[in-house]
């Protein structure tokens, strides 16, 4: 299949078709057909063990599907490694916070701006990224801590972070990849109150220049941030539409918000 | 001699070195499928044992003018008993400070190996010492004599293997320590004093190895160096058996002890040794699980 | 302090210490000016060893046979092959980088344990093939590699300790030039990384095979420069040098100066040197005393002499 020439706003920007993964005989992910557009905060939610991590998995290729297949920007990705999926536009942050402890803060976000000059950023992107692409990658490292508040920490070692920090940290690693596609893993947990709101603040920063998948268990921060919401039940999913709609969905009412 | 007899004396020092080969590797698999510690001294345990035994039998004779079969007893008593202690010292003392890391275990291991060999070599000196076998009979074979000892060896080594066999999948010693090796967290909530579990693991292999030790070094010498050929022909009888895996550690002993005894007699123990560790690497590279273990998932 | 400072500040402590070394051979007694030849030489190997144990935190057991190849490479190459110093040492430099290629190649497909198995058999394979072909090699006994007159045409008395010592100086001086460019460039970051956590490397769209690849290959070079030059320079070739002991010295080594520091090897070469010379002198079982060493090294300092002062002082611009 060829790249997609369409970059509207309601361009696929990841679809997946008949995505399946079994465990033996337990089926994780059943059969899923799902699509992101371009410039949404989509939220994944569901129950424990409805499925989500493993197809989050199988999204940024940490896990081979059993069957199905996966497309970014119209490209089968299926099989592509992490490291392949990364180099196309695609970003993303674990369920527990995993930087490199032994480096300084900056050198692991320069990691991630390192990884950004290898591709070419789409002419729509924003000016800002624009202009930033020519900037060298400890440059680009440091706006982004500045962006994010965590100048300060430059030149401490990561370990030494703040929990709070730490997956502050991660997510603008993340970004300095300039992804197309953000997948934030459960980037709330465990965070306080006042920590989240800060949170919510940065990714519909973030959600200027990407598009974003958020799976999170957190109801506040998905009705807050979502644009459109999917919900996975049993493997399977269940329901997709606005937040209001979700809200006001029955099965997803018995199935997960009761 | 013509061929048939040539490869009949072949295939019977190749069953012997299997033998023993499966009692020693079967320490350092249990130790390595329990504890996940990949230990490097256990070809120094081995050389403990045999150089215990040396030292138990010749203090038996020289002082309780003991009969060679009473001296021999002695040693396969004390030698593991000793070889015993040190190994359940380093474990206390070493190991379980280091909480078990696979690198720092390695490098700990590594510096124990040198420790025992060059404590040994400070004591005993650097001659090789014979142990007096407990008895002499030759099993007339038609075609030439074999040593009734070592036929001897066999036997008792395959006794102590289903020993051994009977001990992990009958007791419930032996269950704590299936349970230790899937999930030592789960064990340690259900109760299972891990630590204990791993010191008396640490220790049995230790033993195991002197034991094996103890019934060859009358066919061979004890030595200070002699160490380091059982630990590489444990090393891969484990990992070609598949590691953790007690059936492949056998499977793998008869098969690297027979082909190592024949490719020796037959062309040259260094070319048998060549093979070998280029079948491990192999086997390390493309079947990591063994040749008879299972895929994990 | 601007980053471009700070690079210029770290290039110029590490040009001192060469420097510093320089000047100070012709003070000391000719006892250490050849012991200082030859821990300039091991040292080299010990900092190969470093990009992968240290930097990209690879634990090989098997490093002694690319220093191996370097030595057979280069003594062969000057006693069958006729070749010039220059030749010789390029064909053992060639060798190593081969061999730690197709090694590397095999063992990268293992992790943790396994690798370490896996490098050790090579090794031990390795060794074995030297003692199987003897009569090319000599085994154990090894052979003597008559010294060159010349380097690449240029007059150069290798007999002469003092030329030893000059190009022993100016080899140390490239190798920890080339180590500390790598570890300061996005390689070594994505090294360091890679010794943290190498999952998380890969999905920041590196690809951690190409990257210890690369550290393999680059140490077994630096493994094989050492042991051409060794070879070369001290006349002899021998298959003590392919024993798992010559893998553990590097691991030691690294892991007394400081494992992931580039002037750790040099520090820890140099002291388990000095320490071995003098215990050897009391007594024949001196490898007790690496034993000890190594056990000390696990459970009180890993760090090693210089990680410790880069942790308690929080030296984290020190590479």
């Amino acid at each position: 299949m060829n790249k997609s020439p369409i970059q509207g706003e309601t361009a696929a920007l990841l679809e997946t078709h008949a995505l399946s993964r079994h465990f033996g005989g337990l089926k994780a992910v059943d059969s899923v057909d799902f699509t992101i557009n371009s410039g949404e905060i989509r939220a994944l939610i569901g129950s424990n063990g409805a499925g989500k991590s493993t197809l989050v998995a199988m999204l940024c290729g940490r896990l081979l599907p059993t069957a199905g297949r996966v497309h970014f920007e119209g490209v089968d990705i299926t099989r592509f490694s992490p490291d392949k999926r990364i180099a196309l536009g695609m970003g993303y942050t674990f369920q527990i916070t995993r930087v490199f402890g032994e480096l300084t803060v900056l050198d692991n976000v320069i990691l991630g701006a390192r990884q950004q000059g290898k591709r070419n950023i789409d002419g729509q992107d924003a000016d800002s990224i624009n202009r930033s692409v020519n900037a060298k990658p400890a440059v680009r490292a440091a706006n982004a801590l500045a962006r994010f508040g965590l100048d300060q920490h430059a030149r401490r070692l990561a370990k030494e972070l703040s929990y709070g920090h730490r997956r502050l940290l991660e997510v603008v690693m993340a970004t300095a990849t300039h992804p197309r596609l953000l997948m934030l893993d459960e980037p709330t947990q465990g965070l306080a109150d006042a920590e989240i709101e800060n949170f919510n603040a940065v990714i519909r920063d973030i959600s200027q220049h990407s598009t974003v998948l958020l799976i999170e268990h957190n109801m506040h921060v998905v009705m807050e941030l979502a644009t459109r919401i999917s919900v996975m039940h049993e493997g399977r999913m269940l329901a997709e539409g606005e937040p209001d709609e979700i809200r006001a969905n029955p099965e997803v009412q018995a199935a997960y918000l009761e | 001699m013509d061929f048939g007899p040539y490869l009949l004396l072949a295939s019977l020092e190749g069953a012997v070195m299997a033998a023993v080969l499966a009692l020693t590797a079967l320490g350092l698999s249990l130790v390595f499928g329990v504890m996940r510690v990949v230990n490097v001294a256990h070809g120094e345990f081995f050389m403990l044992g045999a150089v215990s035994a040396w030292w138990a039998s010749s203090m038996a004779t020289n002082i309780a003018s003991a009969s060679p079969a009473l001296a021999f007893l002695a040693a396969l008593v004390l030698a593991p008993l000793i070889t015993g202690a040190v190994a359940f010292a380093t474990d206390r003392f070493v190991l379980r400070r280091l909480d078990y890391q696979p690198e720092a275990t390695i490098v700990a291991t590594i510096g124990l190996l040198y420790i025992i060999q060059q404590s040994v070599l400070m004591s005993f000196g650097p001659d090789a010492r014979p142990v007096a076998a407990p008895f002499n009979w030759r099993v007339d074979l038609y075609w030439f004599g074999y040593s009734g000892y070592k036929l001897c060896v066999i036997v008792i080594a395959l006794s102590v293997l289903l020993l051994a066999w009977l001990a992990l999948t009958r007791t419930r010693a032996g269950l704590i320590m299936r349970a230790t090796q899937l999930d030592p967290d789960m064990a340690q909530a259900f109760g299972i004093p891990v630590d204990k579990v791993y010191a008396g693991v640490f220790t049995l292999g230790a033993m195991l190895a002197a034991l094996s030790a103890v019934l060859i070094v009358p066919t061979q010498q004890a030595h200070y160096l002699m160490g380091l050929d059982p630990l590489l022909m444990s090393f891969i009888v484990v990992i070609v058996g598949g590691l953790g895996s007690l059936r492949g550690t056998l499977v793998a002993a008869l098969l690297i002890g027979m082909s190592d005894g024949i490719i020796s007699v037959f062309f040259s123990p260094t070319l048998a040794k060549i093979l070998a560790t280029l079948l491990v690497a192999l086997v390390l590279v493309f079947r990591p699980q063994g040749l008879f273990g299972v895929k994990p998932r | 302090m601007t980053s471009t400072v700070k690079n210029v500040l770290v290039v110029a402590l590490h040009a001192m210490v060469p420097l510093a070394l320089y000047f100070t051979y012709p003070w000391i007694s000719e006892y250490h000016q050849n012991n200082l030849g030859r821990i300039l030489i091991l040292a080299i190997y010990a900092s190969g060893y470093n990009l992968l144990l240290g930097y990209t935190g690879l634990l090989s057991l098997g490093h002694a046979l690319y220093l191996a190849a370097g030595l057979y490479g280069a003594g062969l190459a000057t006693t069958v092959l006729g070749f010039g110093t220059l030749g010789a040492f390029l064909i053992g430099v060639l060798s190593a980088t081969l061999l730690a290629s197709l090694v590397g190649a095999l063992a990268l497909r293992t992790t943790g344990v396994a690798f370490m198995i896996v490098t050790l058999m090579f090794s031990q394979a390795g060794y074995l093939t030297i003692l199987y072909f003897n009569r090319i090699t000599r085994g154990d006994e090894g052979f003597v590699v008559p010294r060159g007159d010349s380097i690449g045409g240029l007059p150069a008395d290798i007999g002469n300790a003092d030329t030893r010592f000059i190009i022993a100086l100016i080899l140390f001086a490239v190798c920890t030039a080339l180590a500390l460019l790598l570890v300061q460039s996005n390689v070594g970051r994505v090294w360091r990384a890679l010794a943290d956590n190498e999952e998380r490397v890969e999905l920041l769209g590196y690809s951690p095979t190409h990257y210890k690849f690369l550290a393999f290959v680059l140490s077994g070079l630096m493994a094989g420069v050492a042991g051409a030059a060794y070879a070369l320079m001290f006349a002899y070739v021998g298959a003590s040098f392919a024993t798992i002991q010559y893998s553990i010295f590097a691991l030691l080594w690294v892991l007394v100066g400081g494992a992931g520091v580039v002037l750790g090897p040099l520090l820890g070469t140099g002291i388990m040197f000095y320490l071995v010379d003098y215990i050897s002198e009391l007594t024949s079982a001196w490898l007790m005393f690496v034993g000890i060493a190594l056990i000390i090294l696990v459970m009180v300092a890993p760090r090693g002499v210089l990680g410790t002062l880069r942790h308690k002082l929080d030296w984290h611009w020190l590479p």
